[in-house]
């Protein structure tokens, strides 16, 4: 009787120990999936890369494969850097952003809204740095310093698409310009 | 020793009329409070129920504040379905919505002179997939090339017409025809229940575009906001956003955070007022009972215990308003329709309001006898027991 009270008090703390998930372990299964990655060492350049060229240019011309640089502000949309993946919009520095516009309030001047949005397509291009699968890494680049919104930029890297559609740039190299 | 319940319950009787002022008072203060919280929770309703947690939006970037001002290439959903990964499907149907959103005055007929606004709705049968809330609570879905449209539970409240008027058959006029109504529907409380609902392709005709405002996608889980944003941000050259359902519903309801600070200021304005009416009752209440107090003080009851009492008997009176107020709004404000820019909703009293509107009552009992049964104790025993 005794052996079968003991047997019995043993099987119910293990289920009960089995059904409790350490709260300290959950995070670190997702994690496997999810893991927030880190950017690559010598993603950010100290010295400008020669030569950068226009998006507007760049699009028409660049093929996929193909090392580009190319040099723009990170503007374009309200929102143009990432929150949780390495990715960004850079504009055309030609193309001029509501800051520049007489007495505009825009909170978001880089959005560049007072354009045509056909005009913002056209002179707009995606930097994106990727991991082994081609994927957008799981990291905002605003964590590199001096990435924010009207930054200027110099980056070099190799087109993912362009032509016709939108420049996808998979990025190895960005210089922030002061 | 302390005072028996009893003793407070019998003091209410004492002045019916002075009761009634202090029933009406308080019975006022909480209708106050419950009505403020019936606006406010019945607001955060209508647009939280609105937003899926697996729901993402495309829309047209430069259009983020609306979602009517948006125009995007009616390609989407077709290149949303080839590249995006993660998007729910059932029987290999995918929840993938394209969408027409359009304000514009619905009437009755060409001569109506209301010019009501009403948020018009193009949709396909994908959207009772992805607008889970949804259903057909009477007559039937409309069919496409009939002109036939659904109205939304609380439409006719826009339209100044009652349930009846605007049933299946009736008919509405815009964009220069008319649209039979063939059904209602309802949307878990949220303000697509302000709104009609018709065939995509419909109101496209009779709009004459062939743009969408927005894309609605369900994904398997609400991690698929990730893929949506890197296709919005990859595909420039289509001009979108995507944006989480929910998000966007939330800043909309963060634009009229002001109009639901107002409704409370309002509200406590007006409920200090009721407020300080209760403690002119209850200063007059106790003024005339200062012998009382006094007699009740020379029998040896301590004046923590006297207030006590009094607080009792206040309480009382505030609770039983409170019950009135409480039975008032369950019956006649719950639900009431309220009209707002973004088209309509129901005031809320749910347990949240209730339990506010309890609270205000006590502040009335409470705060309503204090002071003046404070006022009342001040006097020595001597000169209470000589007052008229």
């Amino acid at each position: 009787m005794r052996w079968t009270c003991v047997s019995m008090v043993i099987l119910a703390t293990s289920v009960l120990m089995a059904g409790c998930d350490d709260p300290a372990d959950a995070p670190a299964a997702r994690r496997g999936t999810d893991a927030a990655s880190t950017l690559p060492a010598g993603l950010l350049l100290t010295a400008a890369p020669p030569e950068p060229r226009n998006i507007a240019d760049l699009r028409d011309t660049a093929r996929p494969g193909a090392r580009v640089v190319l040099r723009g502000v990170v503007a374009g949309r309200a929102e143009p850097i990432a929150s949780n993946r390495a990715m960004l919009t850079l504009l055309d520095a030609a193309i001029r952003t509501c800051d520049s516009v007489p007495g505009d309030s825009c909170p978001t001047p880089w959005d560049a809204c007072c354009e045509p949005s056909d005009v913002l397509a056209r002179h707009s291009a995606t930097i994106q740095v990727v991991d082994e699968s081609g994927q957008p890494l799981r990291v905002s680049l605003s964590s590199m310093p001096g990435i924010r919104p009207a930054a200027r930029l110099v980056v070099t890297g190799k087109v993912r698409s362009g032509g016709e559609g939108s420049l996808v740039v998979d990025a190895d190299g960005i210089f922030v310009e002061r | 020793m302390g005072l028996p319940l009893d003793y407070a319950i019998r003091n209410l009787g004492r002045s019916p009329v002075r009761l009634g002022l202090s029933l009406a008072g308080s019975t006022l203060v909480a209708l106050l409070a419950l009505t403020a919280a019936g606006f406010v929770r019945g607001m955060d309703r209508s647009l939280a129920t609105q937003g899926s947690p697996d729901n993402v939006l495309f829309y047209g970037a430069g259009s983020e504040e609306s979602i009517e001002r948006s125009e995007i290439n009616p390609a989407v959903p077709a290149l949303v379905e080839a590249h995006v990964p993660g998007v729910r499907r059932r029987a290999e149907v995918p929840y993938i919505s394209p969408e027409v959103h359009i304000q514009t005055t619905v009437r009755r007929s060409p001569e109506d002179p209301q010019n009501p606004q009403v948020l018009v709705r193009g949709i396909t049968p994908a959207a009772w997939l992805v607008h889970s809330g949804a259903r057909v609570t009477e007559g039937r879905a409309p069919e496409a090339g009939r002109d036939e449209l659904l109205v939304g539970r609380l439409v006719h409240r826009r339209l100044g017409l009652t349930p009846e008027e605007l049933g299946p058959g009736s008919r509405l006029w815009f964009y220069d025809r008319y649209w039979t109504v063939v059904g209602r529907f309802e949307s878990a409380g949220s303000v697509a229940e302000s709104e009609i609902w018709c065939p995509l392709s419909d109101l496209q005709i009779a709009t004459r575009r062939e743009n969408l405002s927005c894309v609605v996608v369900t994904f398997d889980s609400p991690d698929g906001f990730d893929n949506a944003d890197i296709f919005a941000r990859q595909r420039l050259d289509l001009e979108l956003v995507a944006r989480r359902e929910q998000d966007y519903y939330g800043a909309l309801a963060r634009f009229f955070a002001p109009v639901k600070l107002l409704v409370w200021i309002t509200a406590v304005l007006i409920a200090s007022g009721g407020l300080v009416g209760g403690l002119n009752t209850m200063y007059a209440a106790f003024a005339s009972r200062v012998r009382e107090v006094g007699a009740l003080q020379a029998m040896g009851f301590g004046r923590a215990t006297i207030v006590k009492s009094l607080v009792q008997e206040s309480s009382l009176a505030a609770a039983a308003g409170t019950f009135v107020a409480i039975v008032l709004a369950v019956l006649f404000l719950n639900d009431l329709t309220v009209q707002f820019s973004l088209g309509a909703f129901g005031l809320a009293i749910d347990g949240v309001a209730v339990l506010l509107g309890i609270a205000a009552g006590l502040v009335v009992g409470i705060c309503g006898a204090i002071p003046p049964a404070i006022r009342c104790l001040r006097l020595p025993i001597t000169e209470a027991l000589k007052a008229a």
